[in-house]
């Protein structure tokens, strides 16, 4: 384990983090919904008829920055979204809406049962799975902090600065840090590590973060990260 | 007690489950405080649409909140104290503070709405892609049924304001629905204020 502290990221609309340094061991690289229903063939996004590029373009330097904060120290989180085998966890609107458009949670699908704890298409990609040592969240919803144990984890280990990549960009990523950013956690967006389903979406939820100064936290590329770490 | 009309929304007329109900119907205001309503755009005119908007909901036997926002402070200084602004003349409904920009942070809105049975969210506020979008998604995800109200919203930019509109529609719904002030005052029995504005912005134009 390293205990180097390392520089500021270049990064928009301010220097991240806010307090001057990226100390590893108080800084988690938080990987969202890296999950074959989101980004893999036959998954639920792809059932859904959407474009599985717009989803699967950070993957590539996602695996970069997980190669680069795995290496400097930096905690790394994975999140995954489903629901129990019995459904009982998904809101009756959630399902009515999934079924309404042909994507029905619990549903049969070509990776297993769409968005369902446990089956195929709810695991992570090869690309970017986690490795021993990691944790994973299991959440029922888009934020990776309602029902889940991940505050709870963060708080006991000290976590403070929270790096993002994953997807969706406008869904589950920016509900993430939203509720991140309420709890007090600094946060940072990687903006080629992730992807919408609509690129005007993704766009605009880069720019929501940097509204008013960083309302949300900062948004920058993974080279300015990947820079930082590695000087 | 009127008996009300699905609202004809998008992508499915709200709510979900078939008529609102006047009895789990609220009126979600998020952003009511000083510094989101500095920030939004038209907020004075957001202000008179809301304060319609919530004697409307009273009148037929739904209920109305009203969220003030301390600011996430990244100097360990502590939390800003929000200056919440005045629940509208006619309008009734708790004030609470929320310790984040999301209405669910920290506030007694959960257990509020929880215990007396509202779970049928119209949503409105200052700050579309602040507060009002924090509390829309984190309100979905406990499974409360939302419906955003377009024009009844003050946006903090142009451009992106379009994009948080049409990220609640995608994927059938994601996060709820949305629906013109127009078609929400015809459901709740009211003639339009004005029934040929308040259009639903189209993605493509706003981007």
């Amino acid at each position: 384990m390293s205990h180097t502290t390392f520089g500021t990221v270049d990064a928009d609309p301010y220097a991240w983090p806010y307090d001057g340094s990226i100390e590893p061991a108080r800084t988690a690289l938080v990987c969202i919904d890296w999950q074959i229903d989101f980004c893999g063939p036959g998954g639920y996004v792809d059932a859904m008829g959407y474009d599985l590029n717009l989803t699967r373009a950070g993957l590539e330097p996602t695996q970069r920055v997980l190669a680069a904060c795995r290496s400097a120290g930096i905690h790394v989180i994975h999140t995954r979204e489903g629901h129990l085998p019995d459904l009982s966890d998904c809101p009756p609107n959630k399902l009515w809406r999934s079924q309404r458009i042909g994507a029905g949670i619990g549903d049969a699908g070509p990776c297993g049962r769409i968005l369902v704890r446990g089956e195929p298409g709810w695991g992570i990609v090869d690309e970017v799975a986690p490795i021993e040592g990691e944790t994973i969240i299991d959440k029922p919803g888009k934020g990776s902090f309602y029902a889940t144990e991940l505050d709870l984890i963060l708080r006991t280990k000290g976590i403070t600065h929270l790096i993002f990549t994953g997807i969706t960009t406008d869904v589950c990523v920016h509900t993430t840090m939203r509720d991140a950013n309420d709890r007090g956690y600094e946060c940072l967006l990687l903006s080629d590590c992730t992807g919408a389903t609509d690129v005007g979406n993704y766009e605009a939820a880069l720019k929501m973060v940097t509204m008013q100064g960083g309302v949300f936290g900062a948004v920058a590329p993974s080279s300015a990260l990947i820079e930082v770490l590695e000087a | 007690m009127t008996a009300l009309q699905q609202v004809a929304a998008d992508p499915y007329p709200w709510p979900w489950d078939g008529a609102p109900d006047p009895r789990r119907l609220v009126l979600v205001a998020a952003g009511w405080d000083q510094h989101w309503q500095a920030r939004g755009i038209d907020a004075p005119l957001i202000d008179d649409v809301i304060a319609r908007l919530a004697r409307l909901v009273i009148d037929v036997g739904g209920e109305c909140t009203w969220i003030a926002h301390e600011l996430p402070a990244r100097a360990p200084a502590g939390l800003p104290a929000p200056t919440p602004l005045a629940r509208p003349t006619g309008a009734t409904g708790p004030l609470l503070t929320a310790a984040g920009i999301d209405a669910y942070c920290g506030s007694a809105l959960d257990a509020l709405l929880r215990r007396t049975g509202r779970d049928q969210l119209l949503i409105v506020g200052h700050g579309l892609e602040g507060p009002v979008h924090s509390t829309m998604r984190s309100a979905n995800d406990r499974g409360y049924e939302c419906l955003l109200v377009i024009g009844a919203s003050s946006a903090l930019t142009t451009d992106a304001a379009g994009s948080a509109v049409a990220s609640v529609t995608m994927s059938g719904g994601i996060f709820g629905a949305v629906a013109p002030l127009a078609a929400v005052e015809r459901s709740l029995g009211a003639a339009p204020t004005h029934p040929d504005g308040d259009a639903v912005p189209t993605s493509e134009e706003d981007r």
